[in-house]
């Protein structure tokens, strides 16, 4: 119950800061978009419009996982409120789980919102509901949590600048996997292949999570993908916030 | 007394402001003058291959497929239709002066404010660069019996081969970002093909598409088109709609193709079925345009 | 059978790493120390004694290198012994984007009370530190002393059997720092219990039941203030209105004078020297204003204590 007491102020927060005006921005950016597209992509208005605003998605849900996801904790602490919540009859992973979340219940309003806007230009543009980018904006959400988790992580550990520079750096290197990959593969004894051997079974491969292409092609999943997609993100995003539980519990709050 | 002093001190900074808004604007448009290629002419210095762009781009890599498809879109458009480019040099320079007055009429190229001013000395460059693009230029292949002599030059025309050089590049990079992306494909296949004459490039492309549609029957099928009209090797043609037609939702007209080939119709009767069949594939505006042109330019022929 | 008490620190110890290069940080050593219930408990020492230290330790937000803290008997290494706390930090800072309300619902939320409780001890709280007419105002906008004061509040929400302060009257006016005083004494009279760390000692003085001195880290004493303020009277202030001519027939040229207008103070050393002055001035036909006597003062002991 103090998890979810938590969570909501976390959510009370990010609605009175006003965090939710990035919608606003997706929404009137794609229907600019949409109205000077039109002419230049040769009749592929409405997919140039899907791939452009999941895209968008992607990177406002990554730019609020990494602002706001690092500046749960710290905002806590510079502040002092941690002097407050702390020493009341709650564990510390609660108020780690609480801030989570809250985040996450932002970011599913800020995902579903987004989601409409889109499917809605594009039954303008096409006059048809493509609910083949379902799945698609269900990942995009699990693979936001992914980096809201890690920079939760790494803001319990480090200054809320190197944070953020670590959990750029788990983006980048979760969508280069497979490159990893390939490189292990064609150099099985070259070179960095252990580096990226490490880095590829450690470090999330957010491409597994990436069907904007599939959907907007329509192109045939198989039966189980992104069930197994999705479990496999829930994974990571447990094994990075128990990690985090384990450090904020015993952290000293000078 | 200082109410006044602080009224003129307010006029005096807003009248300032204004001035340096103005300066700014007058001075952009000054210098926009000077420069010697459009914004959106412009191509990258360094184009990376595909491989490396869908790396850097994130898991975004059909969003920058479709930057790179307007992109190509923009380019193809304002080389072929944009007077304001080498084309219009060479119709002064080649003396097909009625071609170039009817394009020095044209308002836009001489709005003094506008456009971009060329040296004297940078048009002798690209007129010299165009006539040894011409030089390269691919003939329409012998082995086209059924194409009347005159139809030839008609339909193998070229007009901007050489003033595109990038355009297929950009639709390689398109078509390695996203692979499945269809339009690119028949685009390059029709409209750009026959602006260009760069019949491997095409051929490249298209059968990237069929390595990574195989399901599609558009690709071979334009295979086979650009196997028939620009290399004459009807063999290869009936190879390539045989697979058309195994495909699912492959449309009857294709068997049509087949079935008049294999009833020796006359090869323009087929050129034609082939250019009809061609316009009942596509919706797409512009591609029909250039289909219909072409269909029209053999069907005057 | 002895009650348990509501504080027990044992052999507390907390060592901060120090930063790259720099030495361990020794900031409470070897603390015992027992908190009665009922009683209100002053906890003084000078910056960087080791005070907020310990109330972190005894509220959970440092883990002690060693030793064990339990509230009520119950170790505070389970947050079910926060139970019966309430705890006010220095300058405390609430959540700026919501209302004081809202604030405390929050904290009344984490003690898991029940919605009509909720209400009720809000209002009260409210009432308690005078906010009633600020509460639905976004935190943000509150002054250094409203900010005190829903501090205050939000300790008091879950009724706490015991109050664990630190540097509570820092921020708060005269005033304030008077009507602070009353409610930790009319706490006291419902048998709370109070635990405050404080550099104003007159406040410490006023109010508090038993002191505690803690001096880099370490607890040097302890113990009942009355106990601490020597009994013994150190000096005797005399105020009285003589005529001038008639003062030196007093006797008293050597001893400490203050005169303004006719009013005369002297201070004597002992009754016995004060009593038969006191009689030459009443034979003189002197008015005798004031007779008050001067103790050891809390600043004096601290001073001899932590000053060295």
């Amino acid at each position: 119950m103090s998890v979810w007491t938590i969570a909501l102020n976390t959510y009370r927060e990010s609605i009175r800061n006003r965090v939710m005006m990035n919608i606003l921005l997706f929404a009137i950016g794609l229907m600019l978009l949409s109205m000077v597209v039109g002419e230049w992509s040769l009749g592929e208005q409405a997919k140039v419009i899907k791939d452009f605003g999941l895209s968008a998605m992607s990177i406002f849900g990554l730019l609020i996982a990494i602002f706001i996801g690092i500046r749960l904790m710290v905002q806590e602490l510079e502040q002092r409120t941690i002097y407050i919540i702390a020493p009341k009859p709650i564990h510390r992973w609660e108020i780690v789980l609480g801030k989570y979340t809250g985040l996450a219940l932002t970011l599913i309003v800020n995902v579903v919102l987004m989601s409409a806007v889109l499917l809605g230009i594009s039954f303008f543009i096409e006059g048809v509901l493509d609910l083949y980018l379902l799945p698609a904006f269900f990942l995009i959400y699990i693979e936001i949590l992914i980096i809201v988790a890690f920079a939760l992580f790494f803001s319990s550990l480090m200054s809320p600048q190197l944070s953020a520079i670590a959990t750029l750096a788990v983006y980048v290197v979760g969508h280069l996997s497979n490159f990893f990959y390939e490189y292990v593969q064609v150099y099985p004894d070259k070179g960095l292949h252990w580096l990226f051997k490490t880095l590829y079974y450690t470090m999330p491969n957010l491409e597994k999570l990436n069907l904007k292409m599939a959907v907007v092609e329509h192109l045939p999943q198989p039966p189980n993908a992104v069930g197994i997609a999705i479990l496999y993100g829930l994974s990571y995003i447990v094994i990075v916030l128990l990690l985090t539980m384990i450090i904020f519990n015993r952290r000293d709050f000078k | 007394m200082d109410k006044i002093k602080t009224m003129w001190i307010r006029a005096g900074v807003a009248a300032l402001l204004l001035g340096l808004c103005f300066t700014v604007y007058h001075t952009q448009c000054l210098l926009d003058r000077e420069r010697e290629i459009r914004f959106i002419d412009r191509v990258p210095v360094f184009l990376p291959n595909g491989k490396i762009l869908k790396a850097l781009s994130m898991g975004h890599y059909t969003s920058l497929a479709d930057y790179f498809w307007l992109h190509s879109v923009i380019y193809f458009g304002r080389r072929a239709i944009d007077h304001d480019n080498m084309y219009y040099l060479h119709m002064l320079s080649s003396g097909d002066v009625k071609q170039a007055e009817h394009l020095k009429e044209d308002p836009a190229m001489h709005k003094e404010t506008s456009g971009p001013r060329v040296s004297g000395e940078k048009q002798q460059q690209w007129v010299k660069n165009w006539h040894t693009a011409q030089s390269g230029k691919p003939q329409p292949p012998d082995s086209i019996p059924f194409m009347d002599s005159k139809a030839i030059p008609r339909i193998f025309d070229f007009p901007n081969f050489g003033t595109m050089d990038y355009i297929f590049p950009l639709i390689d990079r398109v078509t390695q970002l996203n692979p499945y992306f269809i339009t690119p494909y028949i685009f390059s296949s029709v409209v750009v093909l026959s602006a260009t004459g760069e019949i491997d490039w095409a051929i490249h492309l298209l059968e990237r598409g069929y390595r990574n549609n195989a399901m599609r029957w558009e690709l071979p099928f334009y295979l086979g088109y650009i196997h028939w009209i620009y290399k004459g090797d009807a063999e290869t043609m009936v190879r390539y709609l045989k697979e058309a037609v195994q495909k699912p939702d492959c449309p009857e007209y294709v068997d049509g193709l087949l079935i008049g080939f294999s009833r020796n119709l006359k090869q323009e009767e087929i050129t034609g079925l082939y250019f009809k069949s061609m316009l009942e594939s596509t919706q797409n505006r512009e591609i029909r345009e250039r289909i219909q042109e072409l269909l029209t330019r053999l069907e005057s022929e | 059978m002895m009650s348990v008490p509501a504080v027990h620190i044992e052999d507390l110890t907390k060592i901060y790493s120090g930063d790259l290069g720099k030495k361990p940080i020794r900031a409470v050593e070897h603390l015992d120390l027992d908190v009665h219930r009922g009683e209100v408990f002053a906890f003084l020492g000078a910056n960087g004694a080791g005070k907020t230290t310990t109330l972190k330790c005894m509220t959970r937000l440092l883990f002690p290198t060693q030793g064990k803290i339990e509230i009520f008997g119950v170790s505070n290494r389970s947050p079910k012994a926060m139970h019966p706390v309430g705890f006010m930090p220095e300058q405390p800072h609430m959540y700026g984007y919501l209302t004081g309300r809202e604030f405390l619902s929050l904290v009344s939320k984490l003690f898991k009370m029940n919605r009509s409780l909720q209400k009720e001890r809000i209002e009260f709280c409210l009432e308690k530190v005078g906010l009633k007419a600020r509460a639905d105002q976004p935190v943000r906008g509150y002054s250094r002393g409203m900010m005190q004061r829903l501090g205050l509040a939000q300790a008091l929400i879950n009724d706490p059997e015991l109050l664990i302060l630190d540097e509570p009257m820092s921020n708060l006016d005269p005033i304030g720092r008077k009507e602070f005083r009353d409610l930790i004494l009319d706490l006291k009279a419902q048998g709370k219990t109070i635990f405050f760390s404080s550099h104003i000692l007159s406040d410490a003085e006023l109010v508090a039941d038993r002191v505690g001195i803690l001096n880099q880290g370490k607890l040097i004493n302890t113990g009942k203030l009355e106990a601490l303020i020597q009994e013994e009277t150190r000096f005797i202030d005399v105020a009285f209105v003589l005529p001038p001519d008639q003062i030196s027939k007093l006797g008293c040229e050597k001893k400490q004078t203050l005169q303004h207008d006719n009013k005369i103070q002297i201070r004597f050393e002992s009754e016995e020297e004060m009593q038969p002055v006191l009689e030459k001035i009443l034979k003189l036909n002197g008015h005798v204003v004031s007779v008050i006597p001067q103790k050891r003062s809390l600043e004096d002991i601290f001073m001899t204590e932590v000053g060295g």
